[in-house]
């Protein structure tokens, strides 16, 4: 698997543009969480990043990261950075599995 | 994460590090070279375990599917956390001495976190993250990932290079290292193994991936390559890096 900051690049289509060459057979790990930003991504901007880069990987090559490190934001903005990760990965599920 | 990635769509984690308890602080693991005891006193050792179940704690409290070690033996009650990603590892190789002129990588200039300084032949003479893996284990049932260091074609553009005199043999005597330490934490019953390449030093070329591919090598799970802090590009970014994941066997 390869692991890629996202958030903090605003997915740009460039990323995008390069995720879409990684081989099929590799898996791809999306960094939803800027943490060098003190505000917590909502649920919905993590789905929305998410929804962008299946554009490019299919969801089963896909698990969700944060962009890297977390040592430099206070406890109480972490925990809920990763109640994102995990509240924005659902309800991109919930609509995939919805359309299987 | 490959059952994971079978079972579940859009499996979470993070990339490794998170906020360090209060309560601990400072160093957690001696520096002093290969011969280092693994804890400086039984405290530490107690606050840096009580550290991990905590990160481990909250991961699990919201619901991630892979937690890790929250990396808790980063200082990062001080400026300079990032000096034990550059040092933890590599002082507990043989070739390397403990000070050196100061680090300067990518947009940070002259910090003062010393540049590992390479003066001998480099070696993996004992288990360096079995003390992490140890407090991982013994907390969570759950999947776990250990972030295992930066990998070796990275920091062979970091280290002060005193010994090989070229950077090709550097990286690939480091890359061997870093597989016999990726071997060990597996054999410590953690399934996902993950170190950076972060690759912004080089446009990546075939030794590059060559030390990847050394790194992971025979490694009995599942392989993750953390990139960062550049932009990638189609002509130089993830085209060459996944052709080199796609050359090993990595999953």
């Amino acid at each position: 698997m390869i692991q890629y900051e996202m958030a903090s690049h605003g997915y740009d289509d460039t990323d995008i543009t390069a995720i879409k060459t990684i081989p099929g057979d590799k898996a791809f790990g999306i960094g939803v969480i800027n943490g060098k930003d003190i505000v917590v991504e909502s649920p919905e901007t993590v789905a929305a990043g998410i929804r962008k880069v299946l554009g490019a990987v299919n969801p089963e090559r896909l698990a969700v990261f944060t962009d890297c490190t977390l040592t430099g934001i206070k406890h109480i903005v972490a925990k809920r950075k990763l109640s994102s990760i995990v509240e924005g990965a659902r309800i991109v599920r919930v609509e995939l599995e919805g359309t299987r | 994460m490959k059952a994971l990635l079978q079972d579940k769509l859009l499996p979470t984690t993070i990339v490794g590090s998170y906020p360090r308890a209060l309560f601990l602080r400072g160093k957690v693991f001696p520096l002093t070279g290969p011969q280092s005891p693994e804890f400086p006193s039984f405290e530490t050792r107690t606050l840096y375990r009580n550290a991990v179940a905590l990160a481990i704690k909250d991961m699990t409290d919201v619901g991630l599917d892979v937690v890790t070690d929250g990396c808790q033996h980063y200082e990062s009650d001080t400026d300079y956390e990032q000096g034990e990603i550059f040092h933890f590892y590599l002082d507990r190789l043989e070739g390397f001495r403990p000070y050196g002129s100061n680090l300067s990588a990518g947009h940070f200039h002259n910090i003062p976190v010393y540049r590992p300084t390479c003066v001998g032949p480099i070696g993996w003479v004992r288990p360096i993250f079995k003390p992490i893996v140890e407090a991982v284990v013994e907390q969570t049932d759950k999947p776990a990932k250990i972030q295992a260091a930066v990998g070796p074609a990275t920091m062979s553009a970091l280290i002060d290079d005193h010994h090989y005199g070229d950077i090709k043999a550097l990286s690939m005597d480091l890359a061997r290292a870093l597989n016999q330490e990726l071997k060990d934490i597996t054999a410590r019953g953690v399934g996902i193994v993950q170190f950076a390449e972060v690759l912004t030093f080089f446009d990546p070329a075939d030794w590059v991936i060559d030390c990847i591919n050394t790194a992971f090598e025979g490694v009995d799970a599942y392989k993750v390559i953390h990139r960062k802090a550049s932009r990638v590009s189609p002509s130089c970014g993830a085209r060459r890096c996944s052709r080199g994941c796609g050359t090993s066997t990595a999953t």
